[in-house]
């Protein structure tokens, strides 16, 4: 499979009196229709990244293409949730994902399918007239899904979308992206630090590791699909995780 | 809030028949009061206050030439309003402050989200406007009045310079104030800067907003006072100036009153008016 991400000895540094190094040459290439996983602990540059290839932020050094494009700024084939509750509080739940295709225009009532569409994707048909405080947190993060997947990105980047949720409704959410992903094989790039959840959905982990953010390593994740939570306790698991935690531990006590 | 219930089940368990007492329950610490309770007590304080007023003035410790008595303030209230068309007065007044403060609210508002919005017009305005901020609006009034006389446009100019400034940087600040978290999520959207702007910054902007403009139109009346006091042939300042010229300290208590009552009804009126604007803030779940 070609690539759909190629990202080149991307540097990122912050400015200020003490300028700091978030990335330093990094290089990446990321294949149409994976699930990368970046995963390190807090501070290694994995949402610096991401942000890069949001198009948010510009590298000081290097190079993202995007299908073969530079980037510069958003891309329209790029989508993103964040970790933060982003919906638009004055709009109703089916407002909120038909935000982008409503800023595109076009013809409404195919815009009003759509909607209805994802809506039912998400499983929130019922909430459609609800405003976003109206929910719990795993409905409105599933609202920032719905909207980013509305507009049809080709690529969605996914900044610890379920970090701010409790340990069940986080569980439920990962069967959701995983279900999700089984009907449909967008490229997604997904950032965490929890091991299990790397695990759990990734093809691909890319373990970065602070000062300054580097790849440490990268591991495939040959664990067939479909999968369920209840496969994180086999034995290649297991293993996995035993490596996974060493490497992060080590990055933690380095630090320290 | 659910945090509360599991504790107050607890102390239940516990201590099955003891009753709190309703004293220590009205004064805890950010707990809402049933629905009458905080109607009641404003209405009170008010009472109270009345009382002690009515009680100070009535003792014969104070001559009334100096505080009336709340008899004597209704008396001078009914006279005003039957006798001397205090209602034209004080629609002049309310007409000159919500002319002059509109006026100053159409500048004030655009050009606030825009400095909120584009650090160009920022870096551009903000020092200049936070420098006229305090330069006080009442010394303006002399050089207003020979600019522009002592008719309506030099009213209208007295509550601009007074609420202009202010006000712009108010709305600048609570544009800032729109987390960029949102704005982020509509680029990913695909909005332009435009976009941005009006479907983004100004609708997540625009309750903080609304409150600014309350709190300011609230000053517009100390300076529509203050400007019909200096120059001015009719108004609710005019009507007290007149009085005070007479020693008739009760029509000045009228005057002082109602502008305390059009205030109060102005801010239920926004705040009517914020509920129905935006719904989504009452709707909270939590
Ligand atoms: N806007 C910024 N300005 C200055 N430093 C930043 C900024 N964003 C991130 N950093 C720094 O870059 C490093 C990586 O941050 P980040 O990408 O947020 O880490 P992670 O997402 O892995 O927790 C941190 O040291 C952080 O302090
Ligand atoms: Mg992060």
């Amino acid at each position: 499979m070609s690539a759909i991400i190629e990202i080149e000895n991307v540097v990122k540094t912050f400015g200020g009196i003490q300028s700091v190094k978030a990335l330093d040459r990094v290089s990446l290439s990321i294949r149409a229709g994976e699930f990368v996983v970046f995963l390190g602990p807090s501070g290694c540059g994995k949402s610096t990244l991401l942000r890069m290839i949001a198009g948010l932020s510009q590298p000081s050094g290097g190079t993202i293409r995007v299908e073969g494009r530079l980037l510069r700024g958003r891309d329209p084939a790029v989508g993103m949730v964040f970790q933060s509750y982003t919906s638009f509080p004055w709009l109703r739940v089916d407002e909120n994902v038909g935000f982008g295709l409503d800023l595109a225009g076009g013809d409404t009532r195919l815009r009003h399918e759509k909607v209805k569409d994802v809506l039912d994707r998400v499983a929130l048909t019922r909430f459609a007239k609800s405003y976003p405080a109206q929910l719990s947190g795993g409905m409105q993060q599933r609202v920032a899904i719905a909207r980013a997947l509305a507009v049809e990105p080709r690529i969605l980047l996914m900044d610890e979308p379920f970090g701010a949720l409790d340990a069940l409704t986080r569980v439920e959410m990962q069967t959701f992206l995983l279900d999700m992903r089984s009907k449909d094989r967008k490229t997604i790039v997904f950032v965490t630090h929890d091991i299990d959840e790397a695990m759990l959905l990734a093809d691909r982990i890319v373990v970065l590791s602070p000062n300054p953010g580097q790849i440490a390593e990268i591991v495939d994740v040959d664990i067939p699909h479909p999968r369920t939570v209840d496969q994180t306790e086999r034995a290649d698991f297991t293993q996995l995780r035993h490596h996974l935690r060493r490497l992060l531990f080590s990055m933690v006590r380095n630090a320290a | 809030m659910t945090a509360y219930s599991i504790k107050e089940e607890a102390e239940m368990l516990a201590a099955p028949k003891r009753e709190k007492t309703p004293a220590v329950e009205l004064i805890s610490i950010r707990r809402p009061l049933a629905g009458g309770i905080s109607l009641t007590l404003s209405s009170l304080f008010f009472l109270v206050l009345l009382a002690l007023w009515g009680a100070v003035s009535g003792s014969g410790l104070v001559s009334d030439f100096f505080l009336p008595t709340p008899l004597q303030v209704v008396q001078a209230s009914w006279r005003l309003l039957y006798a001397e068309n205090f209602v034209g007065d004080i629609g002049v007044s309310v007409y000159r402050v919500f002319i002059g403060f509109s006026i100053a609210a159409a500048i004030a508002v655009p050009l606030g989200v825009l400095m909120g919005s584009v650090q160009f017009f920022r870096s551009l305005l903000e020092p200049c406007l936070a420098f006229t901020r305090y330069m006080p609006a009442t010394a303006f009034i002399p050089l207003l009045v020979l600019w522009l006389g002592i008719d309506d446009t030099q009213k209208f100019a007295v509550i601009f310079v007074g609420t202009f400034f202010t006000l712009t940087l108010m709305v600048m600040v609570s544009t800032l104030a729109v987390p960029i978290a949102l704005i982020e999520a509509a680029i990913m959207l695909g909005a332009t800067p435009l976009q941005l702007v009006s479907r983004v910054i100004w609708p997540a902007a625009k309750p903080a907003v609304f409150s600014d403009l309350r709190i300011v139109l609230g000053w517009a009346w100390t300076y529509i006072v203050i400007a019909e006091i200096v120059a001015a042939s009719s108004g609710v300042g005019y009507i007290i100036l007149s009085a005070s010229r007479f020693m008739d300290t009760a029509t000045i208590f009228v005057g002082i009153i109602s502008i305390g009552v059009i205030g109060l009804i102005s801010d239920v009126a926004f705040t009517v008016a914020a509920r129905m604007l935006f719904p989504y803030l009452s709707s909270n779940r939590s």
